[in-house]
């Protein structure tokens, strides 16, 4: 007899040793398998990652449904909606809707993650495995995503999917607190003022006490009297509300002494809860200003698919991003003098005060330079700071092309050791540009205006694709003289060599650089022509 | 006519440069500094050096050619440099000065002070890393151009008297020279400094004075130059 509890529990106990041990292979089984893994990266990017790039169009796609949605409820008060939008407004949103909440539940946490741990850690330290607690855990991060405000929003929006309750088609309203999943500036906003809300709470509760008290004080002054309008609690409280907020309709007023004394003392209190609340929320904007607006040049940033990086804005630098920025291009400048990078700033540029030398810089950005950046140009202080900034790109990087301008004609090696392609010495330019202009100067002019940045005539290159090889087989083909250009020369992809000013009968292969001479009209008529240009048979 | 006898102004970083640049190319380069210590540097690398000061002493330039003469200011400070620059103009009306500047406001000013051409520190470091990110084949062809080393060159050619070319169309002239050399612009001996591109003005008929700017091997141009003449 005394044996059979024993039995009971060593029973019970092998049944949930087994039961733990399949949810623990589960958990592992679920953590190896790429598709499942996969497809919850996918959520999780389109629902949670603000990188993602297509996380943008799933928003957006959210909003036209909110917005819709919202549209026909303001259409049903006065007018009959067709049932195929009824049936979208009450089915379709709301199930998309239903889809999003539980895809956000199952990619907030990873449970059979939080399993293992458990489980590992219990292995580690030899105990039995606790499958209760490590339910628990993942429960709990579940739970605090249900119990948060957004999740919360996202149910109430749902509600009026079971429009058969009337009073719930009004939840609709609640989608439109849903937009601020989508919009990020509306997510700063949350952000700022949950800085304040210490502040923001405080002045809610003497608000609440001045509404309650006076709401109590107004009720005992005025309820007995006949002519007061002010009857119930509910009316006193109304009063309350409308005074201390200074909106003040007039349709209900104290008529006693008494009454209007209280009156006196709501209105000052209404003044003062106003103008805190306005400062409060003033205040948290101007201390999170730059914030606001670093974080948002950094998102800007990471969504840049091509730029040029600026290390360093010295005066060079400033000339370099000036031109590349009319040119159309995006420039990214980094520098750790707070002074030079408000310059940037004021120049538009994406300016960003931070060391370029440091590694943790890129990672905080979030770039990844090798797709993202065309070139980078070192352009600090000193060849010492070019030299290591080389080297920490070239640590991130091995193909990225790297130019830098040349402090001490001492350095060039050193900074060619460091993987610098293109390299400048400033002396050196304006030395070679005295002498060809001593002795050349109408030559020297003429380059000079090809080369200028608003002259009517421009050097360019046009590198040869698909469609120019398919209609242009050699130079003749091109009729460059007949669109009155000159072309100086090829750079032969194959061959790797520039060609100058090259024979009828060199062939033109795709990837090859042709350099042509002309003026701007010209040439963009002549791009037209040759990607049009029928091979002659 | 040709420059024969160059004088920069100036040791700096810059100046020295250009010295070292401008050296082989001319008969006669001297520097020209404002202390001891600078003549002295310029000395050791075997240049003729002469002290001055910005004064209105210029007695021993009264005596050289204008014409085949360049001055270079190149002083590292820039007030000093275009008080250089005016004294220069102001002395020798018809000489070819040129300013080496450090920033905007400095080759402005240089500009005012009668300097025919400017180059900027800034811009022109700016402008060729610009064309190394934007157009890294024509800065190729550019540095080819003013590599001493490599005969890829530009030549400006004044058309003489009794040039074959005179009468001729650019077009043409171009056109026939095109297996050879490329005629990249004509400077109109009417227009002064106008530039007419090959391309634009084709139909520009040649005259007596009108300078080419060519672009083509060494060999190549020296034999159109000789088959013109």
């Amino acid at each position: 007899m005394s044996e059979e509890p024993h039995h009971s529990s060593s029973y019970r106990k092998r049944y949930v040793g087994v039961f733990a041990r399949l949810i623990v292979s589960f958990a592992y089984f679920l953590e190896t398998f790429t598709l499942y893994q996969k497809t919850k990266k996918l959520f999780y990017n389109l629902l949670e990652n603000q990188n993602y790039p297509y996380k943008r169009y799933f928003d957006i796609f959210m909003m036209v449904l909110i917005f819709s949605s919202v549209f026909i409820l303001i259409r049903e008060v006065r007018h009959t909606v067709n049932d195929f939008w009824a049936m979208f407004n009450d089915y379709i949103i709301s199930v998309i809707f239903l889809m999003e909440y539980v895809l956000r539940f199952w990619v907030i946490s990873d449970s059979s993650a939080i399993i293992i741990k458990q489980y590992e850690k219990d292995e580690l330290l030899q105990r039995e495995f606790r499958l209760g607690r490590a339910v628990f855990k993942a429960l709990l991060v579940k739970w605090q995503f249900v119990t948060s405000l957004p999740a919360i929003i996202d149910l109430l929006a749902i509600m009026p999917f079971f429009h058969e309750l009337r009073l719930l088609r009004l939840f609709i309203l609640f989608r439109v607190f849903k937009i601020f999943r989508y919009t990020q500036n509306m997510q700063y906003f949350g952000k700022i003022l949950s800085h304040k809300k210490f502040e923001l709470l405080t002045l809610l509760t003497f608000a609440s006490i001045v509404v309650f008290v006076s709401s109590i004080l107004i009720y005992v002054m005025e309820a007995n009297n006949p002519n007061s309008p002010i009857n119930s609690l509910f009316d006193a409280f109304y009063w309350s509300i409308v005074t201390i907020s200074t909106v003040g309709y007039g349709d209900v007023t104290p008529i006693t002494q008494e009454g209007q004394s209280v009156a006196v003392l709501v209105i000052i209190a209404g003044v003062a809860v106003l103008s805190f609340a306005t400062s409060i929320v003033v205040t948290a904007f101007t201390e999170r200003m730059e914030e606001i607006r670093e974080n948002k040049m950094l998102s800007d940033v990471k969504k840049l698919k091509h730029f040029y990086l600026i290390c360093g804005y010295g005066d060079v630098a400033k000339q370099i991003a000036s031109k590349l920025h009319r040119k159309g291009r995006n420039v990214v400048v980094l520098d750790t003098d707070e002074v030079r990078i408000a310059a940037a700033k004021e120049n538009q540029l994406y300016a960003l005060a931070m060391d370029p030398a440091a590694l943790s810089t890129y990672q905080s950005i979030g770039v990844d330079l090798s797709q993202q950046a065309s070139a980078v140009l070192l352009l600090r202080d000193s060849d010492v700071l070019n030299v290591y900034t080389a080297l920490t790109i070239r640590h991130m990087t091995q193909t990225i092309k790297l130019l830098s301008i040349l402090h001490d004609k001492g350095n060039r090696r050193k900074l060619q050791l460091s993987g610098v392609h293109n390299i400048v010495y400033a002396q050196e330019i304006v030395g070679i540009l005295s002498r060809e202009y001593s002795g050349k100067p109408i030559a020297f002019e003429t380059m000079n205006l090809l080369r200028a940045e608003n002259s009517s005539t421009d050097m360019i290159e046009i590198v040869v694709d698909e469609l120019i090889a398919k209609g242009v087989a050699c130079v003749g083909d091109l009729e460059v003289r007949k669109h009155r250009l000159i072309l100086i020369g090829i750079s032969k992809i194959d061959e790797e060599a520039f060609l100058f000013n090259p024979d009828k009968d060199v062939e033109v292969h795709k990837g090859d650089i042709l350099v042509v001479v002309g003026e701007i009209s010209m040439l963009n008529e002549f791009r037209l022509h040759i990607h049009k240009h029928k091979r002659s048979s | 006519m040709k420059t024969h006898d160059v004088k920069v102004f100036g040791y700096g970083e810059f100046a020295r440069e250009i010295v070292q640049q401008v050296n082989e190319a001319y008969r006669s380069v001297s520097v020209y500094t404002l202390d001891e210590v600078s003549a002295e540097e310029v000395r050791k690398v075997g240049s003729e050096v002469h002290l001055f000061d910005l004064g209105d002493n210029w007695d021993e330039f009264k005596e050289i050619c204008m014409e085949e003469t360049l001055f270079i200011c190149a002083l590292d400070d820039d007030a000093s440099n275009v008080f250089l620059a005016i004294s220069l103009r102001d002395q020798f009306p018809d000489s070819r000065i040129i300013g080496i500047a450090s920033t905007h406001e400095h080759a402005s000013k240089l500009r005012l002070a009668g300097v025919h051409k400017v180059i900027s520190k800034l811009q022109a470091t700016a402008d060729i890393l610009i064309e190394v990110l934007e157009k890294p084949v024509v800065t190729h062809v550019v540095q080819d151009i003013l590599d001493e080393e490599t005969s890829l060159k530009t030549m400006q050619m004044v058309i003489e008297k009794e040039s074959t070319l005179i009468g001729q169309k650019l077009d043409t002239v171009a056109h026939d020279a095109q297996e050879s050399i490329i005629v990249l612009a004509v400077v109109d001996s009417k227009m002064d400094t106008h530039f007419v591109f090959t391309a634009r003005g084709y139909r520009h008929q040649l005259e007596e004075g009108d300078i080419l700017v060519i672009i083509g091997y060494d060999e190549e141009l020296e034999r159109f130059k000789r088959s013109v003449t």
